[in-house]
């Protein structure tokens, strides 16, 4: 079986290696050098794989020295095998392009480092195999989620920074002058500030989910505990009914609330908006708080009982003390989706003062509006979220209940 | 201190009935033990009397004031559980102030009660603590501190040593039985553990599918056993039963094997006698014989199983640890006539 042998995983995981990278640094070159490049793997699907094999042959004596000629070596194979002009890139940026070759063959070598390191090339063992994929899996996994989650953040947050001249100019080019002054870097954000009412978007948004959040908790708490301790008749078939609620798309609900809510005067309100959301909101925050109770103790909640507490007070004293990692994960989650909410809000309001942030957004979404506003907007939109995300991390982390019970 | 009675008590889990139709009386300072297999309803009983469990029939009596309709805390008593059940975010010190503190006794009458309990427990030390800082052991005794600062009527234990290793549960066994004779409360404690039953009880209640088989002191149980269940049950290793038949009131084993057990009692089906009360000897006519198949050593004593060719049964014999044993030996086995115990065809004793 070819496949069971370190060989032919040095070679595979080279060429996947060689692919990965040969894309990732073309992107790179497109973003900062602003002109479209030719993305080509049929040389990389060769000399990774080559690359492989070599590291995979040459384990016994690997230094620094080795691994430096390594690099340079495979840096001159990608150049000559595109006949001196990789990316088709045109003369003038020839100390870039001769970077982004340089840096594409270090991370193939670095790559095969992590994953092939002290792998045999012949015959492997079920671990050896095992503890390879895992490695090279983990790698790939890790690189492409960060990739994902950074570069659309890195394009919003610099084109936020950005004239209206340089993105007609070259709409790709995302390097920034920062030699500029603060007042036009930022000019964007000024801006939304001082003409487009951001401030009160951010205001609004910061009422209606903070608002969303404390109902939500209020009436998911009890129902959750109720749920997971009592004993209630039909228990199952109503938290089955619950989750059933929460399958329906709201853009099912919404003509038949726009109706409703226009014949009672709560549309264009945020007072509406207050409404709608914790009833999108509650039966999975119950869901979510059901699972966490039910995997408390109910020894614990006995013995409140014996203390002479009441099910209220066990609720207070003993059952949200002891989740308060699940009860700010639940609280965190439904805060982002009513911050992030945009189409009851797109619905609903009208009135330019009351806009939440999303809709406020939308507003900008308009061909006398330039752009770079609208990014710099939806950056106004999601930091926050992320500094409450990463202020309140170390919550969800802590699980309190350890040592309480017999574990 | 008081006296506890259930008067025909019965419990549902929907169609299950648990506990069936149960009357069980409790003197003041009794240390009752509720003993049986898993699932046999002890636990659900304790559960009813302390109020943590609803009943669906009979009634629950302190003192001789019902108290069937009464929540936990209004009945007076206080319970030990399983997993400890401290609350993990609260300090030694206000675990085990917490039911004072709920019924509103103020700061310094408090912290001298708790001192008071941290002290008989040992707990001085701890009593800043988190309880997740504190080993198995700790966390019993503190556990037991919460339960005697309310001074309650009655302390319910349920299964609260099968957490700890073989060494402590001992230690925390014997402290208990100190405890219980030192304030002289009401005690019922649940427990699979017939080791804990003998060793602390005056009384064991011995439950089988939610009925009480048999109510007895731990010599009651262990002499007079008043059917096969509770034969089987208190002691280890088991007793051995036989099934046999009677012809001019010599008692034949296997039909035909001819014993010299003669007893006057009548319609007899099975006979059991304990591994203590069995001797062996050289193999003589007219005596049961059988091979010795395996030996089980312990330092104390030793256990011996004899193939006496008895539809596969093996017959247990316990024997002094000096005793030589060799395999496969052919043997002679005695019983011990006043140890036999005889059993009816419905497992009844006959006496």
């Amino acid at each position: 079986m070819f496949w069971k042998y370190g060989l032919f995983f040095s070679i595979l995981s080279g060429g996947i290696w060689g692919i990965f990278w040969q894309i990732f640094f073309t992107l790179v070159g497109i973003l900062t050098l602003g002109t479209p490049l030719s993305l080509e793997l049929s040389q990389i699907m060769i000399i990774g794989p080559l690359a492989g094999f070599i590291y995979i042959k040459s384990q016994k004596f690997l230094s620094i020295k080795f691994h430096l000629t390594a690099i340079i070596i495979i840096s001159f194979l990608i150049y000559i095998s595109h006949l001196g002009n990789p990316y088709h890139a045109g003369d003038e940026n020839q100390l870039i392009i001769f970077i982004l070759i340089l840096s594409t063959s270090f991370f193939i070598w670095v790559s095969l480092n992590h994953s092939l390191y002290n792998l045999s090339p012949g015959k492997l063992s079920k671990h050896d195999i095992e503890s390879f994929l895992i490695k090279f899996m983990w790698g790939i996994g890790l690189i492409i989620l960060i990739l994902i989650t950074l570069i659309p953040f890195y394009i919003m947050i610099m084109t936020s920074l950005k004239n209206q001249q340089s993105l007609i100019l070259n709409p790709l080019d995302l390097s920034v002058n920062l030699n500029t002054d603060f007042k036009t870097l930022f000019n964007s954000y000024i801006e939304l500030f001082t003409n487009f009412n951001f401030h009160l978007f951010l205001i609004n948004s910061f009422i209606v989910s903070c608002t969303t959040v404390i109902i939500t908790l209020f009436f998911s708490i009890p129902g959750a505990y109720a749920l997971a301790r009592l004993r209630i008749p039909n228990k199952k078939i109503f938290s089955g009914a619950v989750i059933l609620i929460y399958l329906i798309p709201s853009i099912v609900l919404i003509i038949p609330l726009y109706i409703i809510f226009s014949y009672m005067g709560l549309r264009n309100s945020l007072f509406g908006l207050m409404l709608v959301y914790p009833a999108t909101t509650i039966p999975v925050a119950l869901y979510m708080l059901r699972g966490y109770f039910s995997a408390l103790s109910s020894e614990i909640d006995d013995a409140a009982l014996i203390d002479g507490l009441s099910r209220v007070q066990i609720i207070l004293k003993i059952a949200i003390p002891l989740s308060k990692p699940a009860i700010v994960s639940v609280g965190l989650y439904v805060f982002m989706i009513a911050w992030n909410e945009f189409l009851i809000a797109f619905m609903f309001l009208d009135d330019p003062n009351i806009f939440t942030l999303s809709r406020g957004i939308m507003s900008l979404n308009s061909s006398e509006i330039p752009q770079q506003h609208l990014m710099a907007g939806a950056v106004i939109a999601t930091i926050p979220v992320m500094v409450i995300f990463l202020y309140l991390e170390k919550f969800l982390i802590s699980g309190l209940s350890a040592g309480g019970v017999k574990g | 201190m008081s006296s506890i009675t259930l008067k025909n008590i019965s419990k549902w889990f929907s169609d299950n009935q648990v506990i069936k139709n149960i009357d069980l009386n409790i003197k003041d300072g009794e240390f009752v033990v509720f003993v049986g297999p898993s699932g046999c309803g002890k636990s659900t009983l304790l559960r009813i009397i302390s109020g943590l469990e609803d009943l669906d029939n009979g009634s629950v009596s302190i003192d001789d004031v019902d108290v069937t309709n009464k929540i936990p805390y209004d009945r007076g008593i206080s319970m030990v559980f399983q997993s400890y059940a401290l609350y993990p975010h609260m300090s030694v010190f206000d675990n085990i102030g917490f039911s004072l503190k709920t019924s509103g006794v103020k700061n310094k009458i408090l912290e001298k009660r708790v001192g008071e309990i941290a002290k008989i427990l040992r707990l001085d030390n701890l009593l800043h603590r988190l309880p997740k800082q504190l080993s198995g052991g700790q966390k019993q005794r503190v556990a037991i501190g919460r339960a005697i600062i309310r001074k309650p009527k009655a302390f319910l234990f349920d299964e609260p040593l099968s957490n700890l290793d073989a060494a402590l549960r001992v230690e925390m066994r014997l402290e208990i039985s100190k405890l219980h004779k030192e304030l002289g409360v009401t005690t019922i404690y649940v427990t699979h553990d017939q080791i804990e039953a003998m060793t602390l009880a005056d009384k064991i209640v011995v439950l089988n599918e939610g009925k009480i088989i048999q109510i007895g002191s731990p010599f009651e149980l262990y002499n007079y056993p008043q059917n096969l269940f509770v034969a089987q049950f208190i002691g280890t290793p088991k007793m051995n039963i036989l099934e046999c038949n009677q012809k001019e009131g010599y008692i034949y084993l296997n039909k035909n094997k001819k014993t010299n057990i003669k007893t006057k009692k009548e319609n007899v089906f099975k006979i059991g006698i304990r591994p203590d009360n069995i001797e062996l000897c050289k193999p003589v006519k007219n005596m049961l014989k059988g091979n010795i198949k395996f030996c089980e050593y312990l330092g104390s004593e030793q256990y011996v199983y004899i193939d006496c060719e008895l539809d596969n049964e093996l017959i247990v014999v316990k024997l002094d640890p000096n005793t030589k044993v060799v395999l496969n030996e052919k043997i002679g086995i005695k019983f011990i006539s006043k140890y036999l115990h005889f059993f009816t065809k419905k497992d009844e004793r006959i006496n």
